[in-house]
């Protein structure tokens, strides 16, 4: 089967044996003291887990740290919050335009962005928060999305 | 023909990589875009778009990627059916979509945005207004794609 690993290294589409486990692709990947997760995901999976649980065309996210601590600033203000490192950049956003983050008006959510700090770059919504950092710490800007006019 | 001309053009070698990449495949898989038809420098890309009442679930770009990376892909929205733009009833609905796929500028031929070429070339100002969104070299066709997938599927979004 393929499966998409992500990794603090990136992205990489890998051809996998259907009885690999996912201490197989850690090692591989030279990570032999990562823990794997599926994207979205708030449970580690074992390493003897094999690769059937991720499926084909899987994402799977492979990291040594156990939780990202991502901290986002809004309007002169920053909330922090821990996630998975296979949590996804749209989750992130989710937590912070919705209640328990900056509790946008629902009007405003779809209107904000998130971007990583100090870069002036978009975060892909499909990018895993672990993918991002490589000291288990992540620093976003909630911001307006860009109107184009004149 | 020469036999020493490329088969493919440089801008085509860069695209056909891009498209191969594991982050366009990633969107690919997931169902997000598919490259519909390629025939260089025109290629034919969908998008998916959140479910909504009596709209499709996919729309169609026909762009132009002469020069890609160093110039944007130019996008007019095409429909599939008639084989010609996009009419303005079927546009995407949305305060944000719609200014980006507005048919009363340039008669609706390109997208109103910083990663559009044409859009691009005619307001230069964006390059530093939008700093996040303006396109350079260093983009690539699932940045690109990925712009327009968040306008189809954010809230704002609200069919044709």
């Amino acid at each position: 089967m393929q499966m998409f690993v992500h990794t603090p290294n990136g992205l990489t589409l890998e051809h996998v044996a259907d009885d690999a486990t996912i201490g197989d692709l850690a090692a591989a990947a030279g990570l032999d003291d990562a823990t794997g997760w599926l994207e979205d995901a708030d449970d580690e999976l074992a390493l003897s887990t094999t690769v059937a649980a991720v499926g084909d065309h899987g994402h799977l996210h492979l990291n040594r740290c156990k939780q990202i601590e991502v901290t986002i600033h809004f309007a002169g203000t920053e909330k922090t919050h821990r996630f998975a490192p296979g949590a996804t950049v749209s989750r992130v956003r989710r937590w912070a335009v919705g209640e328990d983050g900056f509790d946008l008006p629902k009007t405003q959510r779809p209107k904000h962005e998130i971007g990583v700090c100090n870069t002036g770059m978009i975060a892909d919504r499909q990018d895993h928060v672990g993918s991002l950092t490589t000291d288990c710490k992540l620093c976003f800007d909630l911001a307006p999305k860009d109107r184009f006019q004149g | 023909m020469s036999a020493f001309e490329p088969v493919t053009r440089p801008d085509h070698r860069v695209f056909d990589a891009h498209a191969k990449a594991p982050s366009f495949l990633a969107g690919v898989f997931r169902g997000d875009w598919r490259i519909e038809s390629v025939n260089w420098p025109t290629v034919v890309i969908s998008i998916a778009a959140a479910p909504r009442d009596g709209a499709p679930d996919r729309f169609w770009l026909r762009c132009d990627l002469t020069n890609y990376p160093a110039e944007s892909p130019t996008a007019t929205p095409w429909d599939p059916d008639t084989n010609a733009q996009l009419a303005a009833d079927r546009r995407p609905k949305g305060d944000d979509v719609a200014m980006v796929f507005r048919k009363d500028w340039e008669d609706g031929r390109a997208l109103y945005a910083a990663y559009d070429r044409v859009a691009l070339t005619s307001h230069q100002n964006w390059v530093t207004e939008h700093p996040r969104t303006a396109w350079d070299a260093t983009r690539d066709l699932t940045w690109w794609a990925t712009r327009i997938w968040e306008l189809l599927n954010d809230d704002d979004y609200l069919g044709i």
